[in-house]
């Protein structure tokens, strides 16, 4: 089965990730991103939860719930449906804890990422080939 | 537990108090405040309260609206259909779903000091007539650098933070009252 956006009409992925290393750069999945303990990633983050063990810094756009469990770091951004950081967790960053899921690259903040190609409806077969819609 | 913490004070839904209010027990304010708020114990503000300005607490449970620098020595929790708007500082924080929380957070064991920190420059800033927001310092928080001693001599963040708001108190209005005068 595969699931598109409803405002982007990207393919979604629903791939549950744990990291268990250093990582420098972006993830972006629908699933579940949990980082254990003495993981570290620097980077952006897009995600349907996010769990952290470890120290993350960069922005972090959650659909879901975002839980900072005890001796996690967390600097920069987050944005989620809810925040939970425990006792012993660190975290100094600016927050946006919305009940309404932010849907939409629009919305996020991978604003930058390429555009995706857009293919052009087939509206009707001419003799001299294929007509996309005015 | 002393007599003090067993009883709680309550202000009603048709409250409305602007100005500094200091409370050594438990609070449940479910009316308006506008100014700074400091409650020993813990501070509940319910579905009806709007509080604008600071708030110190041991303890916050919040359902009702915020537009404030929170600095919380326990735990900070918002329950659905609470708004905050504001700078947080706490040791542990939890945004259930259907809350909304819209700010800097500042939490950890040292979120504190941070706190300390923050209103020490906003008073800087306050001597000087810029009244800017509270800020966190930059790493203050941080795992790698170097904890300072005075992070561990700070017991209660009501007790620490009232500390400075008493030797604020005159900065301020000496500084008041030397521009009323220049």
């Amino acid at each position: 089965m595969s699931v598109r956006c409803p405002a982007c009409t990207r393919p979604l992925e629903f791939k549950d990730l744990t990291l268990r290393q250093r990582l420098e750069g972006d993830v972006s999945t629908m699933g579940h991103v949990e980082l254990s303990n003495h993981s570290e990633m620097i980077g952006r983050l897009v995600c349907g939860r996010f769990t952290s063990t470890g120290r993350f810094e960069g922005q972090a756009v959650v659909y879901g719930a975002i839980e900072l469990v005890g001796n996690s770091m967390t600097i920069g951004e987050l944005t989620g449906k809810s925040l939970n950081i425990h006792r012993g967790a660190t975290a100094r960053a600016k927050a946006n804890i919305v009940p309404k899921p932010i849907l939409g690259p629009a919305s996020g903040k991978l604003r930058e990422r390429p555009a995706r190609k857009l293919i052009p409806r087939i509206a009707a077969v001419s003799p001299k080939g294929l007509r996309p819609l005015a | 537990m002393s007599e003090a913490r067993a009883s709680k004070t309550v202000l009603g839904p048709d409250c409305r108090i602007s100005g500094e209010l200091t409370l050594d027990n438990d609070a449940l304010i479910m009316g308006h405040f506008t100014g700074t708020l400091r409650v020993t114990g813990t501070l509940e503000l319910s579905e009806s309260s709007q509080v604008s300005g600071m708030i110190i607490a041991g303890a916050l449970r919040l359902a009702g609206h915020a537009e404030a620098d929170v600095v919380v020595e326990d735990a900070v929790e918002l329950l659905p259909g609470a708004q905050l708007v504001g700078q947080l500082y706490t040791s542990r924080l939890n945004i259930v779903e259907g809350a909304t929380f819209q700010g800097d957070v500042c939490v950890g064991p040292k979120a504190i000091q941070a706190a300390k920190e923050a209103l020490k420059q906003n008073d800087e800033q306050d001597s000087f007539g810029n009244g800017q927001s509270m800020t966190a310092p930059a790493g203050s928080m941080g795992h790698d650098h170097e904890e300072s001693e005075e992070a561990s001599s700070i017991t209660t963040v009501p007790g620490s933070v009232n500390q400075i708001l008493q030797r604020r108190r005159p900065k301020v209005l000496s500084a008041r009252n030397g521009n009323g005068i220049g």
